[in-house]
């Protein structure tokens, strides 16, 4: 992450991931029938052909500009704090997709939300519980009861948020 | 038979069926408003609820669900850039720079008029041409329509503004996406790596849900602030519509391009959207100010996108080919109520007809007077905390993308596609380019491979159709003049030195 958030070691790093996807999707295509591999082929090639010339283009603007030390990608947080910022956002996320179907919607979605807020600064009691009324309980029930969409209702709590 | 045309329109305005108008219409709104619902879903939820109503407020029922779906999801993509219906998708690139800009309820009056406008011609041109225009429509085939999204694609050239290159890869990177799952004319899996939930494809609403809600999230949490970044509102909605207003020439030309390609089943919302949104930028004085807040995106995008509603309705009630996956749905509630598309609705089953025309006109302006009372209230999200934002838009678009199919799987392709998205953006990619690629690659490539079978393997079957051949010379035009361009102004400038 931390590399990603150089911007130009991040970028060179971007560019060649786009370049591998190019690449790979040339290999993988090249086992399909000729139908089916036209249109990837031919988009993967124009793909790798401009993200080539990019990165030739981007290497060259680098050894211009050597003597530039890189900086952090955006100005206004203190880069530990827009660190600490990322790894809750992600850790918050890998949170959401593995307990979603185990704790279900509402659980998940209040420690969610709870979590970032806290970490953003939003230390306000009334608030955090407003914005989990209103995001994880009032979705919920506005999704499933009124809006015919069946939310996930947790295999371990599934009696608990049974509406 | 004006006798009958006039009961029926009587009948949509009686009380009753005025109620169940402000109801639907306001039902399609939340609809449209939420990511991931719709008004396809919108419209089939509806279904059931019509089996104890008339025929008449029925279909009233599903035309103000339907039209106000639409709308409903221009407020999340001019607020929020997380536009609530494929639709709307184009109407944040310019929407949302006008929210930052603290003009929120600006771009929502601009967004609920050129809607009104788009939504009212496409009435008139079903009421009037609906015959007419079915017919045209079933010229367009496959060459046709591959045509029509390449001519979408060309506006990677318009959007790539800092550089064409990285505009192509975006474009490809779409394209790329869109070809996940089954190849429908080989029956091959392509790009699923043996994973059942990549079978079906990735949504496009996935990708916009994705790329452009959550991405912002990303974007967001790393600033203080709110949206609006001067933290006031300026203007409100009322600036908007007289803004709206100007741009005339762009709105009606938006509002046929949305009732005409609404018309061509297999086209759809989106593609109408995006066509209209390029050709308001290629015909645009000052394109360079496209995606930085042009009220003129704004005015093209919600015409196009609401312009849908009737046009998608013309082949649907001439020809029974609806037009969108709405139109079908409103298809289905309208033979529920034994009503067969064709001639009947327009000779036997006039009175119900025209009270559907009725209800369809007087549903524009519901979500406009919805829309009136609403705006600057609803713009005041703009100034609410980043920090109070990114949780609210992460959890709408997590439960959005998980609505859509109700998979797991989708959450996390949300997430995969927030990431592209954020990343894309920091490195100047345009992340519009990847949206249309992962929209009007499946068009495209589907219209290529059809058109082909139908030729026996020539491509002369691209250039031999007259409209096929329209298209393919407006690409060459369309392309050809983002290379002359800066020659062209080069030019000038010398000629203006020298003066």
């Amino acid at each position: 992450m931390s590399i990603l958030l150089q911007k130009r070691a991040g970028e060179l790093v971007f560019l060649f991931l786009i370049m591998i996807v190019s690449i790979g999707t040339l290999q993988i295509a090249s086992g399909y029938r000729m139908l089916s591999r036209q249109f990837p082929t031919v988009i993967a090639w124009m793909m790798l052909i401009f993200i080539v010339w990019e990165i030739i283009l981007f290497i060259h603007k680098m050894i211009k500009e050597k003597d530039q030390v890189s900086k952090p990608a955006k100005k206004g947080l203190p880069s530990d704090e827009l660190i600490k910022r990322w790894a809750v956002i992600i850790a918050a996320l890998i949170f959401y997709v593995f307990f979603l179907r185990r704790l279900g919607f509402v659980i998940v979605n209040a420690v969610f939300i709870t979590v970032i807020l806290w970490v953003f600064e939003e230390r306000r009691i009334p608030i955090i519980l407003f914005m989990v009324l209103l995001l994880a309980v009032g979705l919920y029930i506005g999704f499933s009861q009124y809006l015919n969409v069946p939310l996930p209702r947790g295999t371990i709590f599934s009696s608990m948020f049974s509406f | 038979m004006l006798e009958l045309w006039l009961e029926g329109i009587l009948n949509a305005f009686s009380f009753y069926n005025l109620l169940i108008m402000l109801g639907g219409s306001a039902l399609g709104l939340v609809f449209g408003a939420l990511p991931g619902l719709g008004p396809t879903l919108a419209v089939s939820l509806m279904i059931p609820i019509t089996f104890g109503l008339s025929p008449q407020a029925s279909l009233i029922l599903l035309s103000s669900v339907y039209v106000s779906s639409i709308f409903g999801g221009s407020i999340p993509a001019i607020l929020l850039n997380a536009p609530g219906t494929p639709g709307s998708a184009a109407t944040g690139f310019d929407g949302y720079p006008m929210a930052q800009q603290g003009k929120g309820g600006v771009a929502l009056g601009i967004s609920a008029t050129a809607s009104l406008v788009g939504g009212l011609i496409s009435v008139i041109f079903l009421m009037a041409l609906a015959p007419v225009i079915a017919q045209f429509s079933l010229r367009f085939g496959p060459a046709e329509l591959f045509m029509l999204a390449l001519f979408g694609l060309t506006i990677i050239a318009v959007v790539a503004k800092a550089s064409i290159r990285r505009g192509l890869v975006a474009g490809g990177l779409g394209l790329l996406l869109s070809f996940v799952g089954q190849d429908l004319m080989t029956g091959q899996m392509r790009f699923d790596f043996g994973l059942i939930e990549l079978q079906d494809g990735i949504p496009f609403i996935l990708g916009l849900v994705g790329m452009l809600a959550a991405s912002e999230a990303f974007s967001l949490a790393e600033k203080k602030g709110s949206i609006a970044r001067a933290g006031k509102i300026e203007g409100n909605i009322f600036t908007g519509v007289a803004l709206c207003l100007k741009y005339r020439l762009t709105l009606i030309k938006s509002s046929l391009i949305g009732t005409f390609v609404g018309a061509l089943p297999g086209a759809g919302i989106s593609a109408a959207n995006f066509i209209a949104y390029s050709e308001a930028i290629r015909t645009s004085k000052d394109p360079d100010s496209f995606g930085k807040g042009n009220p003129e995106g704004v005015v093209a995008s919600e015409a196009a996108n609401n312009a849908v509603t009737g046009g998608s309705l013309i082949p649907t009630l001439t020809l029974s080919l609806p037009g969108n996956p709405s139109a079908a749905a409103f298809l289905a509630g309208l033979m529920i109520h034994g009503l067969r598309p064709g001639a009947d609705l327009f000779s036997v089953n006039v009175n119900i007809t025209a009270a559907m025309f009725a209800g369809l006109i007087l549903a524009n302006f519901v979500f406009f007077g919805f829309a009136l009372v609403g705006a600057n209230f609803m713009a005041k999200i703009t100034l609410i905390k980043n920090e109070m934002l990114v949780p609210s838009i992460l959890v709408l678009s997590l439960v959005g993308g998980f609505a859509l199919r109700n998979r797991f799987s989708d959450v996390i392709l949300i997430i995969f596609f927030a990431f592209l998205g954020y990343f894309l953006k920091k490195y100047k990619f345009p992340v519009v380019a990847v949206v249309l690629g992962l929209i009007l690659g499946p068009i495209a490539e589907r219209g290529y491979h059809q058109a082909l079978m139908i030729s026996g393997g020539t491509h002369s079957i691209f250039f031999t159709r007259p409209i096929s051949l329209f298209l393919f010379l407006m690409i060459v035009f369309s392309i050809g003049s983002q290379f002359v361009k800066p020659y062209i102004d080069k030019y000038k400038a010398k000629k203006k030195q020298s003066e």
